[in-house]
């Protein structure tokens, strides 16, 4: 099954962005984002948001404006093919220690508890971008994302969607276990389409575990492979 | 594409545990909703949650691992060459509770990952598998997607487990966002005022034909179609036009290859929230045949199971199958309007060996499956 990347987005410690934007970034990422750094328009629920939901709404919002889809909230149009898949591992265990905070303190904050479920972002993404297609999380140690990927790419071939947007989104958290050390912090999503002129590669997937790039070479994890379709940006 | 069929169907509810007891308590109208005792709710505005009495939050271990380890158990043996997939909102967040006001490193289990891989280690699979999160609809999206999997040829067989428990975490959330009944919840009644928690597991094997013949397996029932939509409208609450619904229920019989007139049961997510419930109606007087189509929940005998219901629902499909019965709506007195043939006091037989499950849930995500017997 192939597809073309068509759209790159990140939000990490020490940058933000997309790479066909003129827009200059500032020089910082969690836990500082900012709602005019994302989207134009004034959206009150961007400020509610936990930072979980932030950092992929973030990403989700650079990438698709990288893919040149227009995602404006005045002028949208429901755009149902569009579907949103993402790997986590830490997920938003932070807003779960917020909350439970406020439940200690006799005062459960029902704003926070709204937040509390991995998958808030992805259908803060679909109201705000107008995206109706399918929307799901993965938990998984392994923090390459390359089973969401897959995923989308089955999406795509089967004509499920048109358009599918895959990533990855962890907090910045500190656990106390070794394979910990293998999480980055911040969110990484990239576009995916059956065909485009814009494409930054050509995907071919036989199986989750052997997804290549159009120079066949092997894809091992997303960030790597958003390093060597960008440089030295992410 | 290779045809993908239910091997093995089992569940833990506050009926029981085995999906016999759970179809024979819906059929007599028992509930296992009852007062919590696990945690204090005095400050809530429910009492009650559909739990399962043997799960105990003083044992030492976190309630989704008793759970877990309850239906590994049920499970028997099973082909270690299994995709793993489990369904889970929140796992073992009832361990929280211990690490309030502590300064160390949070641990692992913590992470919802811990469970899969308990799951994994504990029924000898080679897969380490994954989690699939999706609010209510998680279940049914891990099915769905499971069957992506077989049908693509890259697996053959996939097990589907399917868990959430009552935790204070959860109950106290589900309470301050005001959509909790003070009593058990009365799916499609008219004086329905809110959902009741509930816990359970289900764990569902999904194989092609040839897996389930070279392992002497009976093929249950066939999922012939299953479909995903967002309402892209509101975090929490439903699409009052139920667009997404529609939407997923419109890809699912494409799948399967009928149309929607030609769906005449269907095991609803009926959670007994006003909205929720007046948009399922809305759904099905919109899309059904309003002369043949049959409804039903279970929430009002075991509670929102969150994560597992899907899975729980589906394996209760695999029974109506099998017995040819609908078992009535524990709750439904008053009928909604809209609701008044659709939804029953009563056990009906089913039209047809087809039925048509869904789930909705927040972030506005809807998920349908159709189940055929064989």
């Amino acid at each position: 099954m192939d597809a073309c990347i068509t759209g790159i987005g990140w939000v990490l410690k020490d940058s933000m962005g997309y790479p066909r934007s003129e827009k200059k970034f500032p020089e910082r990422g969690l836990p500082l984002i900012k709602r005019k750094d994302v989207i134009d328009y004034p959206y009150k629920p961007f400020g509610r948001m936990d930072n979980f939901s932030k950092l992929g709404f973030a990403a989700i919002s650079f990438a698709l404006a990288d893919a040149g889809i227009k995602t404006e909230i005045k002028t949208r149009s429901v755009k149902e093919n569009i579907s949103l898949v993402a790997s986590t591992a830490t997920g938003c265990l932070e807003t779960d220690i917020r909350y439970r905070k406020t439940l200690t303190d006799n005062v459960p904050s029902p704003a926070i508890f709204a937040y509390t479920l991995d998958s808030c972002f992805l259908g803060e993404a679909g109201i705000y971008f107008g995206l109706t297609g399918e929307s799901f999380m993965i938990n998984e140690q392994n923090t390459a994302g390359l089973t969401g990927l897959y995923f989308g790419l089955e999406m795509i071939h089967s004509g499920d969607s048109e358009t599918v947007l895959c990533g990855v989104c962890n907090s910045d958290i500190q656990l106390c276990q070794s394979s910990a050390s293998n999480i980055i912090p911040g969110s990484l999503f990239f576009v995916i389409e059956k065909e485009s002129e814009h494409s930054y590669t050509q995907l071919k997937a036989i199986s989750p575990e052997s997804i290549y790039d159009e120079n066949k070479v092997k894809i091992t994890d997303l960030y790597d492979l958003a390093k060597r379709l960008q440089g030295s940006s992410i | 594409m290779n045809p993908v069929y239910i091997t093995q169907a089992n569940t833990i509810t506050a009926l029981g545990s085995g999906l016999d007891l759970l179809y024979l308590g819906l059929m007599d109208q028992r509930s296992g909703i009852q007062p919590i005792t696990r945690f204090n709710t005095q400050s809530y505005t429910s009492s009650y949650a559909g739990v399962i009495e043997s799960l105990d939050n003083k044992k030492g271990s976190s309630l989704i691992i008793q759970l877990a380890d309850m239906m590994i158990e049920q499970l028997g043996g099973i082909n270690n060459d299994a995709f793993l997939i489990t369904a889970s909102t929140k796992a073992g967040i009832d361990r929280l509770d211990e690490r309030v006001g502590r300064s160390e490193l949070l641990p692992e289990n913590l992470l919802l990952s811990s469970l899969t891989e308990h799951i994994a280690l504990k029924t000898g699979l080679k897969s380490c598998g994954i989690n699939i999160n999706s609010a209510c609809a998680s279940s049914t999206i891990a099915i769905a997607k499971g069957t992506v999997l077989i049908e693509a040829g890259i697996v053959d067989s996939v097990l589907v487990c399917c868990l959430d428990t009552v935790s204070e975490f959860v109950f106290s959330g589900f309470s301050s966002l005001g959509a909790m009944s003070d009593k058990p919840a009365r799916p499609f009644d008219k004086s329905r005022n809110g959902l009741t928690l509930g816990e359970g597991a289900a764990a569902i094997m999904l194989m092609n034909q040839k897996k389930a013949k070279a392992l002497g397996k009976s093929l249950l029932a066939q999922i012939t179609g299953w479909g995903i939509a967002g309402d892209a409208i509101h975090l929490t609450a439903p699409a009052k036009d139920g667009r997404g619904l529609k939407l997923a229920i419109r890809k699912a019989c494409k799948k399967a290859g009928i149309k929607t007139d030609d769906i005449h049961a269907v095991n609803t997510h009926g959670t007994g929230t006003v909205f929720n419930d007046a948009m399922e109606i809305g759904v099905m007087c919109g899309l059904f045949d309003q002369n043949k189509i049959i409804a039903n929940s279970i929430k009002g005998s075991i509670g929102h199971t969150l994560g597992a219901a899907g899975g729980i629902e589906t394996a209760l499909c695999v029974k109506m199958i099998e017995k040819g019965m609908m078992p009535p709506t524990k709750g439904f007195r008053d009928p909604e309007k809209g609701a008044e043939s659709i939804i029953s006091r009563d056990a009906r037989p089913l039209r047809d060996n087809r039925i048509l499950t869904t789930n909705s849930g927040f972030g506005g995500i809807n998920a349908a499956i159709i189940l055929e017997g064989v």
